[in-house]
Parts: structure tokens; C-alpha cells; sequence
């Protein structure tokens, strides 16, 4: 480059890259490639080994259900359940990431750097600006999100029965397969850029993230979402025992039940030296078992997408008005 | 307040501005214009509210009151982006943009770029396109920013203290450039600067703010002429009689030697020695003399020549 100073413009220009990108999008993206190209190897990574680890699960799978069920949960809970488990912690860091490493340092570096005042005062208003910011981010969550989620979802759906010990409610699996990771994962984004657009310090915007995640988690494991869905019901005669649950149903409550139709508590009588004296003392003529169905989980997982999303997407908004609106 | 062309003959037009942070008055009641074409020297003491001024044109600083139109649009109008060039105090880069990539953001983000003009400003200070701007010392970022601000080819430059951390040598070789690109394009340049070297050699118009309100505004020459510099032997306490009838914006007793800065109203009376004062003893005495009137100039008021009120005040050189 000794004799660039010297060279003429048409030179220069003609030894530069193609210009693929223009205008915003492409200060967006030139200012953000570190983050943005490190969540897209990663994803690329995370999809590559759960597409592997979906190809062994299949492997063992074949074989194993031939060989009775016992066989069966007995290799997938002790050969490949661990491998399942660090799979879904790894998607459980999905909307951490989205949050803390992409949403958070989005707005709150520039105005930490005043690099706010130098784009604003070029020939972009501050919300065309802010939207292609928003824009770019949302985009590579989507993307990032959902391949992790695809993957994911391909490499537990065949075993849906096996892994986690079949319960699909749980934390590991409601919040890591389908539609959901890629609405919490919107949510977070939302919530750190918002953070970030109000504290103007990237580091307390990133510990404010990362606090919100840790609040979210807590929130959620209290109150997994078993409202958005209607459990169904099984009745069996006191005599026969509790209902089997139906294959790759979770269950939901076990209730007993008198000749009324009174429901009572499933462990009534269960400790009585007599139970059969017990029961029919109290009327007690049956047992309810209350599931979900595994035809019903999409649905749920849906309609808990839905509200976070809508939840992520009044974030932005308000975080895209109230940018706009401040300094012109 | 147009010209035959339709353009608006005033770059910078404020009425009754203000600007109130949480506790502080950083502008207040500012009515003041700044014609098309000037090269306008910002000067004022620390708070006097000169980047907050610059920042309300520069449309960074939401006014709290009163009207700021650049070029006859309000400033709050979008259209004017391109218009209005803006070089901020601590003169904000992308540390891990090259300084090549720098200018691309010029490029990519204004319509009337000029990437000839920026690439001569970075090479004339010897700097290598692919140099990261973080690794660049504080004179070289300036000029980068600077570059920046002159690629934009815009109507209205608004410089927030540009010579600040440049070399002697860079900051005449780019007051120069300054004024060569302001001539051949016509730009209004509105500059704060505490050199006031500087103002003296590059500013034909001058704007003096302290406390946030206006001092001195108008042409530089017409500012300096309507100043008289008169000393004299004096021998009581106070201001002198024949003194004490015109405005007096300084004066000063050393020994039995009067000096006053005045403005003269009518011919001065008695036997006074009488100067035109250069431009740092007029800027040094409105800076010293919180209390003195201020005075702008026709040019530079926004209430028209004639307003029976400021008649005392208006320029009679």
C-alpha cells in the first residue's frame, strides 16, 4: 500500500469488493459483522452437531424399539439421554445470547461512543437509522433461532417418547423445540435493545440483559404454560387403578372420584390401612387421570409463541418510537 | 426573507431559542441569523452554550422554546439532512472502521458525496486509507472527521471546536482548505473556536454568546467599526462624563491611564485619544463584561432594522 497515497481514485476503486450491500444496510452490518458472523458460525456449528447427534439417536433408535420397551429407555436414558440434556441447555443460551451479546450492545454502544451524533447527522433521520438496526438484528435472530430450533426439534421429535423421559411440558423441551426458541429469543433481543437504548452504558445494559434472563427463567419454570391448552380426561373404575396414559401424553393431575361425580384428591385414602374400606366410606368409584395429549403440544407451543412474540414485537415498537422521538 | 431564487438568504434563522437541560439553561431567548454564505466565528466562554447551539442546528439538541430554521425550514424538517454538515466536539468515529470504510459510510449515507474532496483532506495529512481510526492519534481523527463533514457537500457546515487537538501546520493547512471549499462552494461555515487567531484570520461574520444568550452578532468589520477604543488621562474615580454618554462595555483605571471600550454614540467630546479596536480586544472586552448591552448587527438581528425598542442600540458606524 506504499503507493496508494500516489494512486488514482479509478485504481483504487477497482481493487475494491463488490458493493452487495448499500446505504444503511451495509453500515449496519459492517459495524456489527463481528457479532453477527460469530452467531451465524455458532448456529452453523450447533445445527451440524445436532443433525450429528440426530443421525446416532436414529441409529440406536431403530433397533431398540424392536427390543421392547424396557431396552429402550434404559439406552436412552443412560447412553444418549446426557447428550440430550447439554443439547438443551445449549438452546436454553439461545435467547441469553440474542439478549446480552446482540440486543444490549446494539444502541447503548453507539450512544456510549457518541457514534449516534456522527450517523444521525449524515443524511438518515434517526429512525430510518434505528430501524435498520432493529431490522438487521431481528433477521439474524430469526435465522439463527429457528435453524437452532429446526435442528433441535429433528434430532428429539423421532425420540419425542425417550428423551426427557417423555415429558414434552418440561422446561427442556416446551422451551426448545418448535416456534418457541425463536420467540423468546425475539423477546430477549427486544428487551436488550430496549435496555440499551435507556441506559447508554453497553456493559450495565449487558448485566440489566442478563438479569432480565435470569428473572425470565425464574417466571418460567413457575408457570409453564399449561393454560393454553385443554387437558383431556380418562376415567377408569376404582378396581382397575389409575388410567394408563396414552403414548407420548404428559400427565397433568389425577384426581379420585365419588358416584357424584365429586372429585377428591388423588391421594385420598392412599395411606389408610384399609384403602378399599376407606373408598367405599367415601363413595370413592373411580380414578380421573388429566393429560395432554402429544397431538396437543404444537398447538400450545404456538399460542405461547404467539403471546411472546406479540409481547417482543411491542418492545421494538416502543423502542423504535421512542428512539425516534428523542433528539429530531 | 427569500432571494429571486427562492432560497433562504439566512443559513441560520433563531427566534426566541431555548434550550433547558434538567437543571440548566444552557440557551435561553436566543434571536439571532446568520446569512447565507458567511463564515461565522462561534465564540463565548466554557458554558457559554455554543455547542448546544450548534447542536440544536445540527439537529442532535431538541430546542425546549422558540423557532430554529436552517435555510428557511424549520430544523426539525427531515428534507434538510443532507443540507447541514455537523463536526461534534469530541468528534465521534467508528474506532474499528478504517479510515477507507470511514468515508464509505460518507458515501453510502449521503446522496451528494464527494469522495474526491474527503480522499484529498485524509491524504494531505499523510494518512493510509487502511489505518484503523482507533489507532489514529487524536489530530488524525479530527482530520478524518473533518474529511467526513467536507465529503457531505453540504449547504451549512457547523464545526464544534475543529482545531482543537490539530498541530499548528494541520490546523492552518486546513483553516486554508476551510475557506477555499467554503469560497468555491459557496458554504455557510458556522465555527466555535477559543482561538481567537483564528476567528481573526477566517471569520467574516462573528457570533459571541455568553451565558446563553447573544453578545456581539453581525459582519466582523461592522462589529469593529461601531467600537471605539479611547484613552485619556483621568484623574476622578469612575467613569468620565463624556465617557459615560455613549455605551460602555469596558472600562478600565490603571493609575491615572482611563481606557474604555465604547460605542460611540455621536462624536466623542473632550480630548481622548481614539482607536478602532482589533477583534480580540473587542471579543476580550464583551467576554469580560457580562453586564455591557449587546449589540448585533442589521444583518444579524431577526426583528428588522427598525424596532423602536433596540433604537439605542443599533449600529451607527
Amino acid at each position: 500500500m506504499s503507493t496508494a497515497v500516489e494512486e488514482p481514485l479509478a485504481a483504487q476503486t477497482g481493487k475494491q469488493p463488490p458493493r452487495i450491500l448499500r446505504g444503511l444496510p451495509w453500515l449496519v452490518w459492517r459495524q456489527h459483522r463481528t457479532a453477527f458472523v460469530a452467531c451465524l458460525m455458532l448456529t452453523a456449528a450447533g445445527c451440524i452437531h445436532m443433525l450429528w447427534q440426530r443421525h446416532v439417536t436414529l441409529g440406536w433408535l431403530g433397533p431398540a424399539r424392536t427390543h421392547g420397551p424396557l431396552k429402550l429407555v434404559e439406552a436412552s436414558g443412560q447412553a444418549y439421554g446426557e447428550a440430550f440434556q447439554n443439547g438443551a441447555w445449549l438452546m436454553s443460551l439461545v435467547p441469553v445470547a440474542a439478549g446480552v451479546f446482540l440486543g444490549a450492545p446494539l444502541i447503548s454502544g453507539d450512544r456510549e461512543r457518541g457514534t449516534v451524533q456522527l450517523v444521525t447527522t449524515q443524511s438518515v433521520t434517526r429512525g430510518r437509522w434505528l430501524a435498520a438496526k432493529l431490522g438487521t438484528a431481528v433477521l439474524i435472530t430469526i435465522v439463527c433461532s429457528a435453524a437452532l430450533s429446526a435442528a433441535f426439534t429433528s434430532w428429539w421429535e423421532p425420540a419425542h417418547d425417550l428423551f426427557n423421559a417423555g415429558e414434552w411440558n418440561s422446561d427442556e423441551v416446551f422451551f426448545t423445540t418448535g416456534p418457541v426458541p425463536v420467540a423468546v429469543a425475539l423477546l430477549h433481543l427486544a428487551v436488550g435493545t430496549a435496555l440499551g437504548m435507556a441506559v447508554r452504558r453497553t456493559l450495565l445494559a449487558m448485566g440489566l440483559t442478563l438479569g432480565f434472563t435470569i428473572a425470565w427463567d425464574i417466571v418460567l419454570s413457575a408457570c409453564v404454560p399449561h393454560g393454553f391448552a385443554k387437558p383431556r380426561v380418562l376415567v377408569n373404575p376404582v378396581e382397575e387403578g389409575q388410567p394408563a396414559l396414552p403414548e407420548g401424553a404428559v400427565r397433568h393431575d389425577n384426581w379420585t372420584v365419588d358416584a357424584h361425580g365429586g372429585l377428591h384428591g388423588f391421594g385420598t385414602c392412599f395411606n389408610e390401612s384399609t384403602p378399599a374400606e376407606c373408598r367405599s366410606n367415601k363413595g370413592i368409584v373411580a380414578e380421573r387421570l388429566e393429560y395432554f395429549g402429544y397431538d396437543q403440544m404444537p398447538g400450545m407451543q404456538w399460542t405461547y409463541a404467539a403471546l411472546v412474540l406479540a409481547a417482543a414485537l411491542a418492545i421494538l415498537a416502543l423502542t423504535l418510537w421512542w428512539g425516534r422521538r428523542r433528539p429530531l | 426573507m427569500t432571494t429571486a431564487d427562492g432560497a433562504s438568504r439566512w443559513a441560520v434563522e433563531a427566534r426566541g431559542l431555548g434550550k433547558c437541560f434538567r437543571r440548566r439553561r444552557a440557551v435561553q431567548d436566543l434571536s439571532v441569523r446568520i446569512p447565507a454564505g458567511a463564515v461565522c466565528g462561534l465564540v463565548g466562554p466554557n458554558g457559554a452554550g455554543k455547542s448546544t447551539l450548534l447542536g440544536m442546528a445540527a439537529r442532535t439538541v431538541r430546542p425546549t422554546e422558540g423557532s430554529l430554521r436552517v435555510f428557511g425550514s424549520p430544523v426539525a424538517d427531515p428534507a434538510g439532512l443532507a443540507d447541514t454538515a455537523y463536526l461534534a466536539q469530541d468528534k465521534p468515529l467508528f474506532p474499528y472502521f478504517t479510515v477507507e470504510e470511514t468515508l464509505r459510510m460518507g458515501r453510502e449515507l449521503n446522496p451528494r458525496w464527494d469522495q474526491a474532496v474527503a480522499e484529498r483532506i485524509v491524504r494531505s495529512g499523510k494518512l493510509p486509507l487502511g489505518a484503523r481510526v482507533g489507532s489514529l492519534s487524536g489530530g488524525q481523527r479530527s482530520r478524518v472527521a473533518l474529511a467526513l463533514a467536507f465529503g457531505k457537500r453540504p449547504r451549512l457546515l457547523l464545526l464544534d471546536e475543529p482545531m482543537a487537538d490539530l498541530d499548528p501546520l494541520a490546523a492552518h493547512e486546513l483553516g486554508g482548505l476551510l475557506l477555499a471549499e467554503a469560497a468555491e462552494q459557496g458554504t455557510t461555515v458556522v465555527m466555535s473556536s477559543h482561538r481567537l487567531a483564528d476567528v481573526a484570520t477566517m471569520c467574516d461574520h462573528l457570533l459571541v454568546l455568553a451565558g446563553g444568550r447573544v453578545r456581539l452578532a453581525g459582519e466582523t468589520d461592522e462589529l469593529l467599526a461601531a467600537h471605539r477604543l479611547v484613552t485619556g488621562v483621568h484623574l476622578t474615580e469612575g467613569v468620565p462624563a463624556a465617557i459615560a454618554r455613549h455605551t460602555v462595555v469596558e472600562s478600565r483605571t490603571t493609575g491615572r491611564q482611563f481606557t474604555a471600550l465604547i460605542r460611540p454614540r455621536g462624536p466623542v467630546e473632550d480630548d481622548w485619544k481614539i482607536i478602532e479596536p482589533g477583534l480580540e480586544e473587542v471579543l476580550l472586552g464583551y467576554l469580560r463584561s457580562p453586564a455591557a448591552p449587546p449589540l448585533l448587527t442589521d444583518a444579524a438581528r431577526t426583528d428588522g432594522p427598525h424596532d423602536p425598542e433596540q433604537e439605542d442600540e443599533e449600529v451607527t458606524a
